[in-house]
């Protein structure tokens, strides 16, 4: 037995008190938590939101036989990864996803009738003489004592209303300081605990030696290191985590932190205090409650205020935190914080040889990406490019597709037209629809659109975009948001429909109220192209540049003004950034297609019945009965053709129609309906004024329809307002 | 089972756990899925091995 600790894992007490066991998987973002609950319990999770919130709860369930949890457990160290023995191997094969597979395995070879019958059997009958285990994956957290994010709040609700028979913490080995001030937390609730060690084998390619055996008796709870998404020793932490649930946890002796330089002393007299006055509203341990009051937590000092003895628990609580606070010259957060991390970096240094030095030549680049002075000014730079680089591709394209059409295509199809269909009106119908529509199409889909979505797909492959809204994260803070709010945006730079549904993770009705009309405010693919496809391209790259500078303004202007109407408080941005890496041509062209396809199902339909309504409406004189009434506004005030008004009405269905029906309106060519001043103009209004028909009803889905009004009737005033101003600016500046 | 990587956090997870369709008009046919994690919404094109 070489190679293993020699300890059996055995509890003393094997009564069962019940054949089911519940345990709830907690662990920070991207520790592997889904994959170890994915290989678990496959596709039989149920994914459910917690009552009242939008955080979705994953359950399942699995059997363990009752062999498997009463017969010893010979743990193994991080050397059998190397050399794994047969015990582990044999373990492992038995994994309940591993039956899954061998039941797949042998449907490919036999048929499926018979064998899922088989199979279905052999589980069932597993079931019957196994015990239960359901299997919770609680959202990802960074903290559960007093959280910020709605997902951490969820946890740490779910932890008080529901708590489990046992908590497995998924902490990752390659960061062990950052996991454990989780699993220190996790440690203050009355709950047993196993922890699992996960990614030991990336810890090792990256220098890194856990030792487990230290760990354990640090933390004074069972270390299972795991590679989850090998499913490596994940039954054997099923097992250990099943024992754990079933003793109640009383082989476990968890060490807890104890806070240093008096703080530990004040922290007691004030859990004294509560424990005098029986007071404990919120089911958690008294220790946690006193942290969270001095920290100010929400949730838990309402609870306190709600009492009708607080007032002398409300003044301890102040006198501590101002003595914590004078004497370490800081907020008590921080100062608490701080003391967390010192201890988990103190267990760190005692279990972990190594520091992973070994920095990879990818992380260096993401260093100068993310540097603090250099990032911005290097992000700005590759955003003009990346324009520039949309702009000129679009030229080319665009030129080439509208010869192309004017040289061939358009002559055949009105001679074909002509000569073989019969009817005038018919003859209009497919001209406009068909030819002037798919024109017009081609024109703005492929060049700008495809070349657009194919840098996203890049920035995105690389794990760029992830830096540029670490980057941004201080700029959202200037508006009032929460840092995360920069993912809505970016994902609004495709298209404004998942930024609407984005804001959902933002934590407070007040920032979802502002990124709401901030998101539909960027400007998407539909309307860079429509930037790109008009000024650009017949005026001046430099038109495009000024075009995203007023939104800019306009973004930040509207942001001020709703901070300073709705105040409230703005959280840091605490996320994950992936690793850089070379993008990969086959996920890039998928990616692209994937998002590209709506332009050719929805919209190229859309626009061949658009230019066959409009052709019709033109030829018979009808189109300025419905253009008329907005005359006044569209050509007195905005300066456009009065035709302009059917593009931007038609262009509510989507926002790229405007355009492409001003190629039907004018015959396949822009520049001869509309001089530059006009695109300017038109470019800047169709950018801003009311979102394009789906957002709508997503807006009003997600927010409501009285503040999709609000919001619709504020963009419309806003386009026309600084349409009209830009008009009579470059009226006075002499522009044509 | 496919298992997918947000662009933006890094995070691995499955189908059945992406979020954020409910209340969109496109109703999953869009080929996107956004991650359970940041909210981040991508094409739905499984990580390569």
């Amino acid at each position: 037995m070489s190679g293993h600790r020699k300890r059996k894992y055995r509890h003393r007490h094997q009564v069962l008190e019940t054949e089911s066991v519940r345990i709830a998987l907690v662990g920070q973002p991207n520790v592997g938590k889904s994959v170890i609950f994915n290989q678990w319990t496959g596709l039989g999770a149920i994914v459910s939101n917690y009552p009242g919130t939008t955080v979705e709860i994953l359950e399942g369930t699995v059997y363990l036989s009752k062999n498997d949890v009463f017969s010893p457990i010979w743990l193994p160290t991080v050397k059998d990864w190397e050399s794994p023995s047969e015990e582990i191997i044999k373990l492992e094969d038995a994994t309940p996803d591993s039956e899954g597979d061998r039941f797949r395995r042998r449907r490919g070879r036999r048929g499926f009738g018979r064998h899922f019958r088989k199979w279905k059997k052999d589980t069932e009958f597993e079931a019957e003489k196994g015990i239960r285990l359901d299997i919770v994956d609680l959202p990802g957290s960074y903290t559960i004592v007093s959280p910020t994010a709605e997902d951490e709040k969820v946890t740490l609700r779910y932890l008080q209303q529901n708590p489990p028979d046992v908590i497995i913490n998924i902490i990752d080995a390659t960061n062990l300081p950052r996991n454990l001030l989780l699993t220190l937390a996790l440690l203050e609730f009355d709950i047993p605990l196993v922890v699992c060690l996960n990614q030991i084998d990336l810890a090792q390619r990256m220098g890194i030696e856990v030792d487990i055996g230290a760990l354990e008796n640090l933390l004074g709870v069972p270390v299972i290191p795991t590679i989850a998404i090998h499913g490596k020793n994940l039954k054997l932490l099923l097992r250990v985590a099943a024992k754990t649930a079933i003793s109640k946890g009383r082989e476990q002796h968890p060490r807890r932190l104890l806070f240093p330089d008096g703080i530990e002393a004040k922290l007691r007299r004030l859990e004294q205090k509560l424990e005098n006055m029986q007071l404990c509203p919120l089911n958690l341990p008294l220790r946690i409650v006193s942290q969270q009051l001095l920290e100010e937590y929400a949730e838990c000092a309402l609870c306190i205020e709600l009492r009708h003895d607080q007032e002398e628990a409300v003044q301890l609580v102040q006198k501590v935190r101002d003595e914590i606070e004078s004497e370490f010259d800081n907020d008590v957060v921080l100062v608490l914080g701080e003391k967390r991390l010192d201890y988990a970096s103190y267990i760190t240094e005692q279990v972990q040889k190594g520091k992973g030095e070994r920095v990879p030549f990818t992380e260096r680049i993401s260093t100068v990406l993310t540097h603090r002075k250099f990032g911005l000014p290097i992000a700005l730079l590759i955003l003009i490019g990346s324009l520039l680089f949309i702009f000129a591709m679009g030229a080319i394209f665009s030129a080439t597709i509208g010869e192309f059409w004017e040289a061939f295509i358009n002559p055949m199809a009105e001679f074909l037209i002509t000569t073989y269909v019969p009817w005038p009106i018919l003859q209009i119908i497919l001209f406009y629809g068909l030819v002037l529509g798919i024109q017009g199409w081609l024109f703005i889909a492929i060049p700008y659109v495809a070349t657009f979505y194919i840098l996203l797909s890049i920035m995105e492959d690389t794990g760029y975009l992830a830096r540029i809204a670490f980057l941004l994260d201080a700029f959202m803070h200037r508006l009032g948001l929460h840092g995360r709010a920069i993912i809505p945006m970016l994902t609004g730079m495709g298209c404004n429909v998942p930024g609407v549904l984005g804001n959902r993770i933002l934590n407070t009705k007040r920032e979802r109220w502002i990124a709401g009309f901030l998101v539909v405010l960027v400007p998407c693919s539909a309307q860079l192209a429509i930037i790109l496809g008009t000024v650009a391209l017949y005026g001046s790259i430099i038109f495009a540049f000024i075009i995203y500078g007023i939104i800019l303004s306009v973004m930040i202007g509207l942001g001020a003004l709703l901070q300073h109407t709705l105040p409230g408080p703005s959280y840091g941005l605490v996320m994950e950034i992936p690793p850089l890496r070379a993008p990969r041509l086959t996920q890039i062209l998928k990616k692209t297609w994937i998002r590209f396809r709506e332009f050719v199902y929805i919209a190229l339909p859309l626009i061949i019945i658009g230019g066959a309504i409009l052709g019709v409406l033109l030829e018979f004189g009808y189109l300025y009965f419905i253009i008329n009434p907005a005359t006044p506004l569209v050509v007195g005030w905005l300066g456009l053709p009065p035709e302009a008004a059917a593009a931007l009405i038609y262009g509510i269905l989507r926002k790229e129609l405007t355009v492409e029906l001003l190629v039907v309106l004018a015959g396949g060519s822009i520049e001869t309906f509309m001089t530059i001043r006009q695109m300017f103009v038109f470019a800047i209004v169709t950018t801003i004024y009311i979102p394009c028909i789906a957002t709508i009803a997503v807006l009003g889905r997600e927010y409501g329809w009285k503040y999709t009004l609000v919001l619709a009737a504020t963009t419309i005033t806003l386009a026309l307002l600084l349409g009209g101003i830009v008009n009579w600016l470059l009226l006075g500046l002499g522009l044509p | 089972m496919a298992e997918y990587r947000c662009p933006m956090c890094g995070s691995t997870f499955q189908k059945a756990q992406a979020s954020g369709c409910a209340g969109c008009m496109m109703a999953r046919s869009c080929g996107s899925i956004a991650c359970p994690s940041c909210g981040y919404e991508f094409p739905a094109v499984p990580e390569e091995a």
